[in-house]
């Protein structure tokens, strides 16, 4: 293949391809450069035609000026139609014209120059050549229009390549017609049209891809009444669809593929909403602009206690359900959640926490869209981390206290004792006994403040509550029977609560101890063990003298006492605080029936459940290294060895933290591995007395 | 506790001192009652004792350190008294020998009687014993302080430092361990004591 062959199939695809890529961006940079390399490819046409050059392949003879430029010409009009209307398929056609009729003039004045001026080589054209070339492309154009438009209706992917071909043909057949009239014109299409069949062949393909793409996209402008086609005013009345708004055409079609996927996005998101409004597991409320309920979720109703809210006044059903709630105005200024008590009562307390934000709309408010959430469990755990934290502090300051006074008491007691044993009259005796017992009211008071627990610190477990009341009452039994009071237990295991036993142990044993104090001799106190609602209820009933309801009121003041000497006066205040630092309450009622009191604690059940029978007993005794990532899983893994008897246990979340460990404390025997622990290399550094274990799911 | 055992009380409060002392010699114990450490250093080089009664908190002093550095003359029981009850110095001392601690906050008679149940125990190889206020009687030291929160004896060191406002890196140092080590004795601490107690008052 020679160069100019090449040069001329490289031609047949790269002008057609030029003017494709020109279109396919044309929204971003108009029609401009496409409309210009057209216009061009007119003006090289003339040149190339009255320079002269012919390609062969064996029997096949390319006049290249005319089966290069007139395809790609005919395929940019077609483009222009099918995609951009037919108001700039016109401005296309009269550019064509306009570009075929300069190129025809400058050969007339080329030649009349010839007259005077020797200029090179140049084949000359005759006017009934020129005109055959610009009215073939005129009807080609036109023919291609009609052919694109018959053929559109029915087979759509056909249309683009269908009306080029006969475009092309009917460009060959008015050339040959009036170039060369009848016979002759016949003979050369019967000759060319193959030529020009095959150079088309390329721009066929590129107009076919292009079609089928742009079909896809929904791209093509919507196929114009055959009437359209030659009318002028219609054309241009009814081509508003082609807007050509500053330098952008927006095509139709391309507005609509942009709503429609406008549209997918609106029933994206408002299937999100709708699923959203479903599972979530807080309520929702969508109120309108008069504050009335639009929209609910099930969650929202049941926080709210109705069954149906919808229609309702939002602040009516919040003023109703829940306790000091503002105005919705006032909750989008309070902006962070806000937390409420329900007001529904039924012994549990419950904390909704709302968050209110406005609607956008048009006006200045829309409605309100607001979230509910049940954050009574984050409430009971901050309030019981608050309470149990102050009972530590309470703890701590008993000991400090403890120390220096345990000093001075016992002391003072010693010296005291020696006193009475040394003393001889009455009256020092006696003087002597009420320091004596003084001084032991010190000592209950400074026991009271120091709180149960001698030793250790407070810590929760879960745990029997019906056990706990067993072992209470044991520990008070011998003063009971001191004082002639029976204990009538009624209790039941299977009660859990998260407890430290020992506060627990002591706020009983305060409250069984108060009741046998207050209890005349052969009565009895009867502790008694119930579930109500989420928690267990500890009943101390006696039958004593009771209290007023001045002395109900100040029960729990710290100093209150209605006993003669004797107790601190410290041990409600301190029970009460304890019970709440555990959740619960306590609270004493006069009993309705005779005389006498009541004292209910009430506790929380517990919402872990016990601890599972051991896996880790083989391990009793060891000093054990527990290697995992830092989580709580590892903090939880940790303990449960150390109860489970292991000597120690080491929580390692690095391995530098292993490395330096086993170096620095040599002595330990196991090495539990977490799967996700990074150990990598160490394995061949760690001590051979390290047993390796690796943790898996139930076990190691 | 046998009649007329000699006892060594040391007790930095005149009043428990007296008080006490006068109570053991009402049984007819020889008592020899010091103040500091000094003292009871030198009383224990001039006499022997049977029995040790140590205060912890003699003010500025800590009993313990009487242990830490034992003349051989070291009597063959010594009890710890304290108005606290720490774990770490009660284990602390039973590290060092001591073969129980009884608090100081009961009656004086109670005191006494404390001592002599709990001599009539053998000593506790691992640990030692207490007296439990509550119910009245001498308990192994395990049963007031559960194994799985007792401090072993590196994570009672560091728990030292820290208390009195030691930083990981300064504990680190003192201690001759690496930060990672001093990390891993912090967090069994933790998860023993159930809380950060670095902020607690030293006493």
């Amino acid at each position: 293949m020679n160069q100019t062959q090449v040069y001329f199939l490289v031609g047949t695809f790269v002008l057609p391809a030029l003017l494709v890529v020109l279109h396919t961006i044309r929204t971003k940079i108009t029609l401009g450069p496409f409309f210009g390399v057209a216009g061009v490819y007119g003006l090289m046409l003339w040149q190339l035609l009255q320079t002269g050059w012919w390609v062969s392949f064996n029997t096949l003879h390319f006049n290249t000026a005319l089966t290069l430029f007139i395809p790609p010409l005919i395929l940019g009009f077609l483009l222009i139609f099918a995609l951009d209307g037919l108001r700039t398929a016109r401005a296309y056609m009269l550019m064509v014209l306009t570009t075929s009729a300069a190129a025809w003039l400058f050969s007339l004045f080329r030649e009349s120059l010839a007259q005077y001026v020797p200029l090179p080589y140049l084949i000359v054209l005759s006017n009934q050549q020129h005109l055959a070339i610009i009215l073939g492309l005129l009807f080609a154009q036109m023919a291609g229009m009609m052919v694109y438009t018959l053929i559109k209706q029915r087979v759509s992917w056909l249309a683009l390549p269908g009306g080029h071909v006969a475009g092309v043909l009917l460009w060959l057949a008015c050339y040959s017609l009036i170039e060369f009239h009848f016979t002759m014109g016949m003979a050369n299409l019967s000759n060319e049209w193959t030529e020009f069949l095959i150079a088309t062949t390329p721009s066929i393909a590129l107009l076919a891809v292009y079609g089928l793409l742009a079909q896809y996209r929904g791209l093509f402008m919507p196929v114009r009444a055959w009437r359209h086609l030659f009318s002028f005013w219609r054309a241009a009345q009814s081509d508003a669809q082609t807007e050509q708004s500053g330098d952008v055409i927006v095509n139709r079609d391309h507005v609509i593929s942009e709503l429609r996927l406008l549209n997918r996005q609106l029933a994206d998101s408002s299937h999100v909403m709708e699923t959203h409004m479903r599972e979530a597991a807080y309520g929702i409320l969508v109120i309108d602009d008069k504050g009335r309920i639009r929209r609910t979720n099930k969650p929202a109703c049941e926080l709210l206690a109705t069954p149906t809210l919808e229609g309702l006044n939002a602040q009516n059903v919040l003023a109703a359900q829940l306790r000091n709630v503002g105005t919705l105005d006032a909750l989008v200024a309070a902006g962070e959640g806000q937390r409420h008590l329900a007001s529904n009562g039924g012994g549990q307390e419950q904390w909704i926490e709302i968050q209110v934000t406005r609607l956008k709309g048009e006006g200045p408010n829309a409605g309100y869209y607001m979230i509910l959430k049940d954050v009574t469990a984050t409430v009971l755990k901050e309030r019981h981390q608050l309470v149990s934290s102050r009972v530590r502090d309470l703890h701590q300051t008993g000991r400090v206290l403890a120390h220096d006074f345990s000093n001075l008491l016992i002391g003072a007691h010693a010296q005291l004792s020696q006193l009475k044993a040394t003393a001889t009259d009455s009256k020092s005796r006696q003087s002597l006994i009420t320091i004596e017992s003084a001084l032991q009211r010190a000592r209950e008071m400074l026991q009271q403040l120091g709180t149960g627990s001698q030793f250790g610190s407070p810590k929760l477990i879960n745990l029997d509550l019906g056990q706990l009341v067993d072992e209470s009452v044991s520990i008070v039994r011998a003063s009971a029977e001191e004082a002639g009071v029976t204990i009538e237990l009624v209790t039941k295991s299977g009660f859990r609560v998260e407890a430290d036993a020992s506060q627990i142990i002591r706020v009983f044993t305060n409250l069984i101890k108060n009741a046998i104090r207050a209890s005349a001799p052969a009565s009895s106190v009867r502790v008694e063990l119930q579930g109500k609602g989420r928690g267990i209820e500890v009943r101390i009933t006696d039958r004593g003298r009771g209290m007023t309801a001045e002395q109900l009121r100040m029960a729990f003041d710290p100093g209150f006492s209605t006993k003669d000497g004797g107790q601190g006066g410290l041990g409600l205040a301190i029970s009460s605080l304890m019970t709440e630092a555990h959740g619960g309450h306590l609270e004493l009622r006069a009993n309705e029936e005779g005389s006498g009191l009541t004292a209910i604690a009430w506790l929380p059940e517990a919402h872990q459940l016990p601890s599972a029978e051991s896996t880790y007993r083989d391990l009793a005794g060891l000093s054990v290294i527990l290697a995992m990532p830092q989580s709580e899983l590892a903090a939880a893994l940790a303990e449960k060895l150390q109860r489970e008897g292991c000597l120690q246990v080491a929580e390692v979340y690095t391995p530098e933290e292993l490395s330096a460990l086993v170096l620095e404390d040599p002595g330990w025997q196991v090495l539990i591995v977490d799967p996700a622990f990074p150990l990598g290399h160490l394995t061949e550094s760690l001590p051979t007395s390290l047993k390796i274990r690796f943790l898996q799911a139930g076990g190691v | 506790m046998a009649a007329s055992s000699s006892i060594l009380f040391v007790d930095d409060h005149n009043l428990v001192a007296s008080g006490i002392s006068g109570l053991l010699r009402a049984r007819e114990h020889r008592v020899f009652t010091v103040n500091n450490l000094t003292d009871a250093r030198s009383a224990l080089e001039n006499s022997s004792f049977n029995l040790l009664l140590l205060d912890i908190n003699l003010g500025a002093e800590n009993g313990l350190s009487l242990l830490e550095q034992p003349t051989s003359r070291l009597p063959p029981r010594v009890i710890m008294l304290s108005g606290l009850s720490e774990q770490e110095w009660i284990f602390r001392g039973f590290e060092l020998g001591a073969f129980g601690f009884i608090s100081k906050s009961i009656e004086p008679e109670e005191l006494l009687s404390a001592i002599d149940t709990m001599l009539t125990h053998p000593p506790l190889p691992e640990a030692g014993w207490i007296w439990d206020t509550q119910k009245k009687a001498v308990v192994s030291a395990y049963t007031c302080f559960p194994k799985e929160t007792v401090l072993t004896h590196k994570e009672r060191e560091v728990f030292m430092h820290m208390r009195e406002g030691n930083l990981d890196k300064q504990i680190a140092e003192i201690m001759g361990l690496s930060i990672h080590t001093v990390r891993v004795h912090l967090r069994a601490i933790k998860r023993k004591r159930g809380h950060n107690r670095r902020l607690e008052k030293v006493f």
